[in-house]
């Protein structure tokens, strides 16, 4: 205890060096938990919005219809329909199976037109399924008839347009003739994921059908099941069932984000590794120096025969102190602002908007435009276990520096 | 009477590059339980390897040293330091107290590192010492808000409180004006008459070789007078080394 009240004193014998020193810890820890909220939020951001907004836990298609999906081939329809129904709802009773067409079509309002992704869906289903009506604008579910449109946010704002008022649809029907018809705005919906909010829309299904000229056929399900861990079996067991079908699972789907989540941690543990070594660099610097501007106070305690496992302590208690303040100051500025980041988000739209487009539809996955930190208290408390590890270690060698000190000479110097 | 301290026929010899001095050239001293010796001469006389040889902060090339009975000679580092740690007080001429503690916990510092007492055991053990010292009522000062002459009492006090053997006090006035050395010797006496302390030390400020009891010249490493010289070839032989009064 006296040897923590004594550290704890001597540390502010300099203080604008031991808040440098506590500075680089504190970078070293708020830059841990940061990135870790981030790297950990970008996985856990892009699952929530994959299952949420768009394939749930699975998506169920003609095994062909993936290679040719960027052509939205209404030819490839879903083969057994009804049987891959049964076999999911015998296996997984609870299982929401929501038939869905994905069609391309060109959304226009007399003055401008965009290129956009059609989602015909059966209402009901798809509100269980997903909760549309929480990401519209009018809070309502989109209705199972009639010509009613749910449109992305962006795409709203880009026709300047709001509930009530009209777009066009016009697209090619499953025949390959072109067809259009006007659909009223019943919500406008921004989910976070570009694809949706930039570049698509919802109609009931039965409406679809008339406009497609499709009274049967699907193009995919999408299955939400009670565990999503439960997805991969589905696959399996479908794909073995129905030769014809082909699943992807929301870890497929989200398989390309993990991979480069990977790299992208890599990158952040070699920096904040430097950073680190940094604060490991100024911590020793700052040990060593206290040890020689103290060299008489040591010569002394070593004359009243302190054993030099307390003095060595002594000095660690003082590194480990130091890296102490630096690392729970670190940790409650990166976890408050990591925390604040996972409520609220950080809105990366204009970054996205940047790399792929207002319409976020150049790539096959969703687009997150917020990334919402996810940040735990072991990772707060691995934060500071590290500031404070790295700093007792770095101190160890000019500590024990400190014991060859020869008492004769230092206290003759001094 | 008892011998606090004895060093028979040690030399101590310093290497620096390729010469050699010898500090210590065949030096016999005894110092008994209670004494109070002054070791002066000129710098470079040999005066503080002395006080290192029986302090145990140095080991003799040649000759041993006997500390409360204990041949100290061959004993290793962490021996020696222990006991540093029970058996000697030290004074030192720049103090060496911790700034950031006040006077109170730095007298009970030297307590701390014995580690053998309950914090109330420290407290009634140094502030008895601190009343004598006439420094209580700095006891929750720092030593940078009081006087360099009140900082070698708490210095003193430091040594004092462990109840050593032997207190050791390297040239203890060389940093204090006349009338605050005069004041700190006096003190040193006292504590000598009134508590049979043991103190050795060394000086070369006549003031304070005046007031020792005992006056042991060193140059060139060797003793050339020891005005207590009569009382030590007074001891019988077999008790140097020991315990038995003559």
């Amino acid at each position: 205890m006296f040897l923590l009240k004594l550290a704890t004193l001597n540390i502010f014998r300099n203080t604008k060096r031991s808040i440098l020193t506590m500075t680089t810890v504190f970078v070293g820890v708020f830059g841990f938990i940061m990135a870790s909220g981030m790297v950990n939020g970008v996985e856990q951001t892009y699952v929530r919005i994959e299952i949420d907004t768009e394939t749930a836990h699975l998506r169920v298609m003609h095994k062909r219809y993936l290679s040719e999906e960027e052509n939205f081939p209404l030819d490839l329809i879903l083969p057994q329909q009804r049987a891959v129904h049964s076999v999911i709802k015998k296996g997984w009773p609870t299982a929401l199976v929501v038939p869905r067409i994905i069609f391309s079509a060109q959304l226009g309002d007399g003055e401008q037109a965009l290129g956009a992704r059609g989602v015909a869906i059966d209402s009901a289903l798809a509100e269980k399924a997903f909760s549309l009506s929480r990401y519209s604008s009018s809070k309502k579910p989109l209705p199972e008839t009639g010509k009613w449109i749910f449109v992305g946010s962006i795409i709203a704002k880009s026709f300047k347009k709001k509930i009530g008022d009209t777009l066009t649809i016009e697209s090619r029907t499953r025949d390959g003739s072109m067809n259009a018809d006007d659909y009223q705005i019943a919500g406008v919906i921004s989910t976070g994921n570009m694809i949706i909010d930039g570049g698509s829309f919802y109609i009931p299904l039965k409406s679809a059908r008339d406009l497609l000229r499709m009274p049967t056929g699907l193009t995919d399900v999408v299955v939400k099941l009670p565990k999503k861990q439960d997805a991969l079996l589905v696959s399996t067991r479908l794909q073995k069932q129905f030769g014809a079908v082909q699943a992807q699972t929301w870890q497929d789907k989200t398989r390309t984000i993990f991979e480069l989540n990977k790299i992208r941690r890599q990158m952040f543990n070699v920096l904040i590794s430097i950073i680190l070594i940094v604060a490991a660099a100024g911590m020793a610097n700052t040990v060593l120096m206290s040890a020689f501007e103290r060299k008489g106070e040591i010569g002394m305690m070593m004359a009243l025969g302190m054993p030099e496992g307390r003095i060595v302590r002594l000095f660690t208690a003082e590194a480990g102190m130091l890296g102490l303040i630096g690392s729970v100051f670190g940790a409650l500025c990166g976890g408050s602002w990591a925390y604040y980041l996972q409520v609220y988000g950080w809105d990366i739209s204009a970054m996205v908007e940047k790399t792929y487009g207002a319409t976020g539809q150049t790539t096959g996955l969703s687009v997150a435009s917020f990334i919402f930190f996810d940040i735990s208290f072991s990772t707060i408390l691995m934060g500071i276990f590290l500031g404070v590890f790295v700093s007792l270690l770095a101190s160890l060698w000019p500590a024990w520096r400190t014991t060859r000190f020869d008492p004769r000479e230092v206290l003759a110097r001094s | 009477m008892q011998l606090a301290a004895y060093c028979e026929d040690v030399s101590r010899i310093f290497r620096p590059g390729s010469n050699e001095v010898r500090a210590l050239d065949g030096v016999t001293f005894r110092l008994h339980r209670g004494e109070m010796a002054a070791v002066a001469g000129p710098s470079g006389s040999g005066k503080t390897t002395l006080l290192n040889m029986i302090g145990c902060l140095d080991r003799p090339d040649q000759g041993k040293v006997f500390l409360d009975g204990e041949d100290i000679s061959h004993k290793s580092k962490h021996q020696l330091a222990q006991i540093r740690n029970e058996k000697i007080g030290f004074i030192f001429q720049s103090f060496h107290l911790i700034p950031v503690l006040t006077v109170f916990e730095n007298v009970e510092f030297a307590l701390q590192i014995q580690g053998k007492l309950s914090v109330d055991g420290r407290k009634d053990r140094v502030m008895p010492v601190l009343e004598a010292l006439g420094i209580a009522q700095l006891a929750s000062r720092k030593p940078s808000e009081i006087s360099g002459g009140q900082q070698q009492r708490v210095a003193i006090a430091r040594a004092l409180v462990k109840k050593p053997v032997l207190i050791l006090a390297d040239e203890p006035t060389a940093n204090l004006d006349s009338k605050t050395a005069l004041s700190i010797i006096e003190l040193m006496v006292k504590l000598h008459q009134e508590e049979g302390t043991t103190f050795l030390f060394s000086t070369h400020d006549p003031m304070v070789m005046d007031t020792a009891p005992r006056l042991v010249h060193l140059r060139d490493g060797k003793i050339v007078s020891d005005s207590g010289e009569q009382m030590n070839k007074n001891q019988p032989k077999e008790t140097e080394a020991g315990d038995v009064s003559a």
